[in-house]
């Protein structure tokens, strides 16, 4: 048996729970305008006093004061929301230990050890729903379908629940959307199509023709509300932090002393991982200093590593290039728990052999390198020539790098792939004129690594850009073959600067 | 010269009794001729090895080879398969498709000693399998003078961390590559005219050596 708890108009309680003398007053929770984007922006919850007036959520503000005029409106409290949710926590963990938040105002708890259990008194959050049903998703469509309970006038009701199924006829179709019950959304507009308008009939349409006509969503919707599916809950569990933290009697100025520190924390954070068979994904490092601001550093593990060994290489690896202003009076290291090999790798695609050296060697690579000297081309949004960037690695100490689509996503303008000189190389060219075409034509190359007379050439194609800004450019280009062969890319820019771009090898 | 009727009579029995031969090591199979080698297909290169690879001509299409390596048509991938360590930062993106650049780790050097450590770097790590290390842009004599060691190095780390490391030299002079290629195929100026998966087609290797051990 599963039983659901639900605190209607969460954001209005927990905004109005620091003003008692408030509650009985008609009051709305109103957005906050540089979240939403919105001028006016909409009411997202008003409690019973301002719903007994008729304001709904989702009014606007100036609707809602001309329904009732003596509506306060309170600012939302994503604090006071934090700890409401903390609270139905609680409460929650006082009946089972298992139960699952579906929503923050809405728990989903695992009765079946504990079918005595007591429900929950309104004393400790007003306004609290609880509701029985045989599966959890009953549950949930039950309790966001119910009215708002009387005051409890009669003795606490009997501890053993029974429960039946809810009359879904009075409730419209559409409230399959607010349950958030899953692939509602895409056979929603069929069933309207259909003339199906509340979640009765939904439920008395004949269970194999619909899942044949709409699909297993269907089907597994039917079953919902015929209380016939049966799903695990997803169960909270309270997140557990792995913080560790060590005051130096002498403030440390020397690099070893603050390893030796690093790598004491660790092997310390990492008994407390084993011990509770996790790993860390990230690492989140503060240096706090006497004199000036700490210093903060996250590194992102490519994959989670759980040894004292693998995690002090990377550590390791930022500290070296670290340069401070100060010596450090105390350091304070976070891991971030994560359970090792919970995610599905991929079959098909393609994957690191070993992780766990690959941050290691790619911040090698950069401190060899140097700064922009290593990653993933991608084009800039430009014509220019050798318009470029670099995108960070994924998996590398920098942070993951979504893949996104490159600028230029036609293929590449030469099949042969231009082998490009940076900078370009400056040529002395011996050009002529054609009639009809102003710009000059290249006959030879007059000096400069690749002399030679011209043979064939191939062009000219006009480029330019930035015409609205002081950076404009523009340039013509040509493909030209020597006589010895060679291949290669000439650009002139007016008036007389003549370049070798690249050669095609 | 080995009897052609006992290479044939022992073809013959190999093919016929296949268990008999159970945990003895397969004799190095034919060299396929140059026309046969894909090179789209990575694995045409020898893993755990070094191939080394120069142009018989000035246009013999050794970016090509770049290009045919990193594929053209293929789905953007998440992670970087082939790492180009570009000698002397000539590598052009705009020459290569935007499927072909996400699979790319392109580290851009400006010497010989740099150029030799990001290989060092990389194979050491493992999690690249294919390296391609371009020095076609050095001159010969620059890397005569690279001690055989360095390469000797290189080949053992390919050994350890089975990867495949393809040289781009000017002419041949690694001492201890296993499969030596040389591009004789020659473009001139309408071949730009062309598609790329014609003059990919179109690309010869040859003479092809493969050792059966290196020194």
């Amino acid at each position: 048996m599963f039983a659901a708890l639900h605190l209607p108009e969460f954001a209005a309680v927990a905004a109005l729970r620091p003003f008692p003398e408030l509650r009985a007053l008609p009051c709305a929770v109103v957005a906050d305008r540089r979240q939403t984007g919105q001028a006016k922006a909409p009411l997202i919850a008003v409690n019973p006093a301002a719903a007994g007036w008729g304001v709904s959520p989702g009014w606007s503000a100036a609707r809602a004061r001309s329904r009732c005029p003596e509506l306060r409106f309170v600012p939302r409290d994503p604090g006071g929301e934090s700890l409401l949710a903390l609270d139905l926590l609680q409460l929650a963990e006082s009946l089972t230990p298992d139960f699952e938040q579906t929503r923050p105002d809405t728990l989903l708890l695992d009765l079946t050890a504990n079918r005595h259990a007591t429900p929950p008194g309104q004393k400790q959050l007003p306004g609290l729903r609880f509701r029985t049903a045989a599966t959890p998703d009953l549950c949930l469509l039950a309790i966001l379908a119910e009215a708002p309970p009387p005051r409890p006038a009669s003795p606490r009701p009997k501890a053993e629940h029974h429960w039946e199924l809810p009359d879904f006829d009075p409730l419209p179709i559409a409230f399959i959307l607010a349950a958030d019950l899953p692939g509602a959304a895409a056979i929603l507009p069929t069933l309207q199509a259909w003339g199906i308008r509340t979640l009765g009939e939904l439920q008395r349409l004949p269970g194999p023709e619909l899942a044949e006509r709409l699909g297993p969503d269907a089907a597994r919707l039917q079953r919902i509300l015929k209380g016939t599916r049966e799903r695990p809950l997803r169960l909270h569990r309270q997140s557990q932090t792995f913080v560790s933290i060590t005051h130096f009697e002498e403030p440390a100025n020397h690099l070893e002393t603050l390893l030796f520190a690093f790598k004491k924390l660790l092997d310390e954070l990492c008994k407390q991982l084993e011990n509770s068979h996790q790993s860390a994904s990230k690492i989140r490092f503060n240096l706090l200093f006497e004199t000036i601001d700490p210093l903060g550093h996250v590194i992102t593990l490519p994959e989670p590593l759980g040894s004292a060994g693998s995690l002090m290489r990377p550590l390791q690896a930022v500290v070296e290039t670290l340069r401070l202003a100060a010596p450090v009076a105390a350091l304070e290291l976070e891991l971030s728990p994560v359970h090792a090999g919970g995610a599905q790798r991929a079959w098909f695609g393609p994957r690191l052999r070993q992780p766990q050296r690959w941050a290691d060697t790619l911040s090698h690579l950069e401190a060899l390198l140097g700064p922009g000297n290593l990653g993933i081309p991608a084009l800039e949004n430009s014509h220019r020539p050798d318009a470029f960037r670099l995108r960070a690695v994924p998996g590398s100490l920098a942070g993951p790098a979504p893949v996104t689509a490159d600028a230029h996503g036609h293929p590449p303008a030469s099949p042969i792939p231009l082998r490009r000189f940076r900078p370009p190389l400056r040529a002395s060219v011996a050009t002529g004129t054609e009639a009809g075409d102003p710009s000059p034509r290249p006959l030879a190359l007059l000096g400069g690594p690749y002399p030679g007379s011209i043979t064939r050439c191939r062009g000219p194609f006009p480029l330019s850009g930035g015409w609205w800004s002081p950076t404009a450019w523009q340039q013509i280009e040509w493909d030209v073959q020597l006589a010895n062969g060679q291949l290669l890319r000439l650009a002139y820019r007016p008036p007389g600067d003549w370049r070798i771009e690249g050669i095609y090898s | 010269m080995p009897n052609s009727t006992i290479i044939e009579l022992q073809r013959h029995l190999r093919e016929r009794f296949p268990e008999a031969r159970h945990g003895t090591p397969a004799p190095p199979d034919p060299t396929p001729p140059a026309a046969c080698f894909d090179f789209r297909k990575p694995e045409s290169f020898p893993r755990a090895a070094i191939t080394e690879i120069s142009p018989a001509h000035a246009t013999s299409g050794l970016s090509l080879l770049v290009a045919a390596l990193l594929g053209h048509d293929d789905p953007p991938s998440p992670l970087p398969g082939i790492a180009l360590i570009d000698g002397s930062d000539q590598f052009d993106p705009a020459s290569f498709s935007a499927s072909a650049r996400s699979k790319l780790l392109w580290a851009r050097c400006q010497s010989i000693p740099q150029t030799l450590k990001t290989a060092d770097l990389l194979l050491r790590d493992g999690n690249i399998p294919l390296v391609l290390l371009d020095l076609v842009s050095f001159p010969a004599g620059e890397l005569r003078k690279v001690p055989g060691s360095s390469w000797y190095r290189l080949k053992q780390l390919c050994e350890t961390s089975d990867s495949a490391l393809i040289v781009l030299t000017p002419q041949a002079l690694l001492p201890c590559a296993r499969l030596r290629l040389a591009l004789h195929s020659q473009f001139a100026l309408h071949h730009l005219d062309h598609h790329r998966e014609e003059l990919i087609e179109t690309l010869e290797a040859g003479p092809m050596l493969e050792r059966k051990s290196a020194r």
